[in-house]
């Protein structure tokens, strides 16, 4: 079975809200990818210490994988049909069934299976996305976003990739997108997206989500050469910053994404407010690249003076203090919008 | 890896960056530099490559069967393989064990070769070859 169909690849910074905004372009409306993180509410932090990756407390800055997806069209009252499976072989048989209809699938895949992508990045991670749009003989054709061209990969590869065993294991998970009836209210969207990211960072009373997170991170990470020796210190405090600034945050842990979310928010919602929020969250994230170069400096063992672990955990206390004004700031303008 | 590290992890790839522009303005760019990126990244391969090392070591000692080098070049632990090969953590960890894995089943050993992309006899011979990651495409 060989089937192309005609689908706008576009490179974003993330996986997932990229994969969003393409599948939503497909359904014709024209969304980009800062749209489709901010509505889908996709920021967010938390430190779990309780759970490893490779034996390293999970830092996240964004919400957990699948939820920008779902948010994202309930927001937008778009349908979204997503399906897990047991086995490879229904899974790979819905897959070209939809294909063979002419609709794109995304899928949720591992990372270490996919031959197309550079050595660096193969680690197991099972929360990465990606479009299919086509096959050809043995090869699927694949909108990848992280790309800035498509891409294909052989079935035998992709099966792997779906089935995946492990954290976060996509068991095979599809999805497509429907538009529904309805047209969809940007505008609502855009407030709805805007109140949750907001409430989960200021809002919520639990001591490792939110910038109550960032600062309990902060003063644990303070310590962590004390705590844990220089070396362990040096391998978790690289963790953090990758998961803040490798592949697909678009910089400063997606707080830029979220910044140009609100500045086209702006426009859209004619609120000259949110400009201003969006110019704190740029230089929040500014404040966590300061937190990463300093990071880089210190694990590559070329610490300049000043750099060390009591500065970083001073910066990011910033960083909290920063993020805590502006998302009440941003609070404040959403209970106006109603 | 020394092309990576010329080119840097994305190894020439441009990616997409959301970088300041004007006082408080974000803006899509396409950048292949990731150099604070790299620093940490490489942290993490390194420590991959010390546990590999280990691991060949080991191997070579006569300590551990050939599949402790292919578990861990390919980042997993026997939990994380055992659920790849559809069978019981302590299984798998007897198969590390030299002995136990000279005799293995085919079928067994069919599994393993397959998973890490290699063939049955390069694996029963004991051969270091490259991880799943390495090929490319």
């Amino acid at each position: 079975m060989d089937c192309v169909i005609d689908f706008q690849h576009k490179q974003s910074a993330h996986c997932e809200s990229g994969v969003a905004a393409t599948l939503v372009n497909h359904q014709g409306l024209a969304l980009s990818e800062p749209m489709a993180f901010g509505i889908g509410g996709g920021l967010f932090f938390g430190y779990f210490p309780f759970l490893k990756l490779n034996g390293l407390p999970l830092t996240t800055y964004r919400c957990a994988p699948g939820n920008i997806l779902k948010r994202l069209t309930a927001n937008l009252g778009f349908a979204i049909k997503r399906q897990t499976f047991r086995k490879p072989q229904p899974a790979m048989e819905v897959l070209d069934d939809y294909l063979s209809q002419g609709i794109p699938v995304g899928l949720q895949t591992s990372v270490f299976w996919l031959p197309y992508f550079p050595k660096a990045y193969r680690f197991h991670f099972n929360g990465h996305n990606l479009v299919v749009y086509g096959k050809e003989g043995n090869n699927y054709l694949i909108s990848d976003p992280v790309f800035p061209m498509t891409v294909t990969c052989p079935a035998e590869d992709l099966i792997r990739a779906r089935f995946a065993p492990g954290a976060l294991a996509p068991k095979g998970a599809m999805y497509v997108l429907d538009r529904g009836a309805h047209e969809p209210d940007l505008e609502a969207g855009i407030v709805d997206g805007l109140r949750f990211v907001a409430k989960y960072m200021v809002k919520k009373p639990f001591f490792l989500i939110g910038v109550r997170g960032i600062r309990f991170l902060a003063k644990r990470l303070g310590k962590w050469p004390q705590r844990l020796g220089q070396e362990n210190a040096d391998l978790h405090l690289g963790h953090v910053v990758r998961m803040q600034e490798e592949i697909g945050t678009g910089g400063g842990g997606f707080r830029f994404l979220f910044g140009d979310f609100l500045r086209e928010s702006s426009g859209i919602l004619d609120v000259p407010e949110l400009l201003a929020c969006a110019a704190e969250f740029t230089q929040a994230g500014d404040r966590w690249r300061d937190f990463a170069i300093m990071a880089a400096r210190i694990c590559k063992g070329r610490a300049l003076a000043g750099d060390n672990y009591e500065a970083m955990s001073a910066i990011m206390l910033d960083c909290a203090g920063r993020e805590e004004r502006a998302f009440t700031n941003l609070l404040g303008v959403v209970e106006k919008l109603g | 890896m020394d092309e990576a590290k010329i080119n840097g992890i994305s190894e020439g790839l441009p990616l997409i960056q959301y970088a300041v522009e004007g006082p408080g303005l974000c803006r899509r760019i396409e950048s292949a530099d990731t150099g604070t990126v790299d620093v940490v990244n490489r942290q993490a391969w390194e420590v991959i490559e010390r546990q590999v090392f280990l691991a060949r070591a080991q191997v070579l000692a006569g300590k551990a069967s050939v599949l402790l080098y292919y578990m861990t070049a390919n980042q997993m632990d026997p939990a994380l393989l055992a659920k790849f090969m559809g069978i019981a953590r302590w299984r798998v960890k007897r198969h590390l064990k030299p002995r136990v894995f000279s005799k293995l089943r085919p079928q067994l050993l069919a599994g393993y070769a397959a998973l890490f992309k290699i063939r049955e006899d390069e694996l029963r011979q004991g051969l270091f070859l490259s991880a799943v990651y390495e090929k490319g495409q």
